[in-house]
């Protein structure tokens, strides 16, 4: 994963995720859409297979950084609950 | 969120995933499908082949063996240090096969010997090609991590699907039983008062609502749960199934702490 800014203000950033696709990018959105502080944040993909993708989050004044660390850490939450209880219904 | 696990063998599962949201249960289908690492062959020297399948032709046959991986101790080749292929990224495997003269024989996946005892075809009577008498197959074939995105003979899970768990309910019923005769999969019964669903069978419903069209007085109505879903899961053999899910959960977590990592370095 590489990250490269292309837009960076107080409340919005765009932001080019290298080597990532739906997958980690569809949840990421959705957790981000889960931050109130959060007006939009969405991403895009300009070609199937030759474009990366690049993500876009503007907020109501909260550290645009700070909102997707913030739905980054939930996501590893997510998983470590799923990790959880699934070792706990194997048991 | 609730996982209730429905069957689980080496190679399948199907569990019910609930109280989750539909971009976790799709992130994690797609991750299975395409972002759990495992080893397959990637390069083959040739030593000998007078068998009667061009050397390309039976190194695409061997790319597609499944190949027990651990998880843990292989490193994906593009993330590897190295350029060339190193032990952590890359195992060595052998084939030398020859036919007696005059008898036919099959190579099979089994032949594949490799240099780490834990490695090994997942399936050891996968036909590779069959020679005829005298004729000889000798070579090394270098198995790489890599990822199901660049090529399929890296898919870990191969037929990775979820259903959402449907609901289905029956309010003034005048118990005209055409509700039951239209369900093409019996999961609706006449009870004393009213149709019902047929214990354990609602899982079986694909929500093609033939039993809403055919009720006349719309009495019956199916939805879908949008927080609950029907996984259902199947690895090619370089995991067992429960690996397979552990791993794709993984694989989502280190990425999530990825980028975290990255944005923290900004």
């Amino acid at each position: 994963m590489e990250l490269k800014i292309i837009e960076k203000k107080d409340d919005e950033i765009k932001v080019e995720i290298k080597g990532e696709s739906h997958t980690l990018l569809n949840m990421l959105k959705h957790f981000l859409l889960e931050d109130e502080h959060v007006d939009i944040a969405s991403y895009d993909m300009l070609h199937v297979s030759i474009s990366e993708p690049v993500f876009y989050v503007r907020t109501d004044g909260k550290d645009p950084v700070q909102a997707i660390r913030d739905a980054a850490v939930k996501l590893t939450a997510e998983c470590d609950e799923f990790t959880g209880v699934f070792e706990k219904t194997l048991a | 969120m609730d996982i209730d696990i429905l069957e689980l063998s080496d190679r399948s599962a199907r569990f019910i995933l609930s109280d989750v949201d539909a971009a976790f249960a799709n992130g994690l289908r797609r991750t299975m499908l395409a972002d759990v690492p495992t080893l397959a062959i990637d390069e083959v020297n040739i030593y000998n082949n007078t068998s009667v399948l061009y050397d390309e032709q039976v190194a695409l046959r061997l790319a597609l063996v499944p190949l027990l991986t651990s998880f843990d101790e292989f490193t994906p080749h593009e993330e590897c240090s190295c350029e060339e292929g190193c032990p952590a990224c890359t195992i060595s495997l052998t084939l030398s096969v020859e036919a007696p003269m005059g008898e036919e024989k099959t190579v099979y996946s089994g032949d594949l010997v490799s240099a780490d005892p834990k490695v090994k075809a997942a399936d050891s009577n996968i036909p590779v090609v069959k020679l005829k008498g005298g004729q000889q197959l000798v070579l090394e074939a270098i198995a790489k991590m890599g990822y199901g995105h660049d090529h399929a003979k890296w898919q870990a899970g191969v037929a990775c699907g979820y259903k959402n768990v449907p609901v289905i309910n029956i309010e003034g019923c005048d118990l005209c039983e055409k509700c039951v005769e239209a369900c093409p999969r019996d999961i609706l019964a006449l009870g004393e008062e009213s149709a019902e669903v047929v214990d354990d069978r609602l899982l079986n419903c694909s929500l093609c609502k033939q039993c809403v069209e055919a009720c006349g007085i719309d009495a019956i109505s199916v939805s879908e749960n949008d927080t609950s879903f029907i996984f259902t899961l199947e690895s090619d053999g370089s995991y067992s199934a429960e690996e397979l899910i552990i791993n794709a959960v993984n694989t989502i977590r280190t990425k999530a702490s990825t980028l975290d990592n990255i944005l923290g370095e900004l």
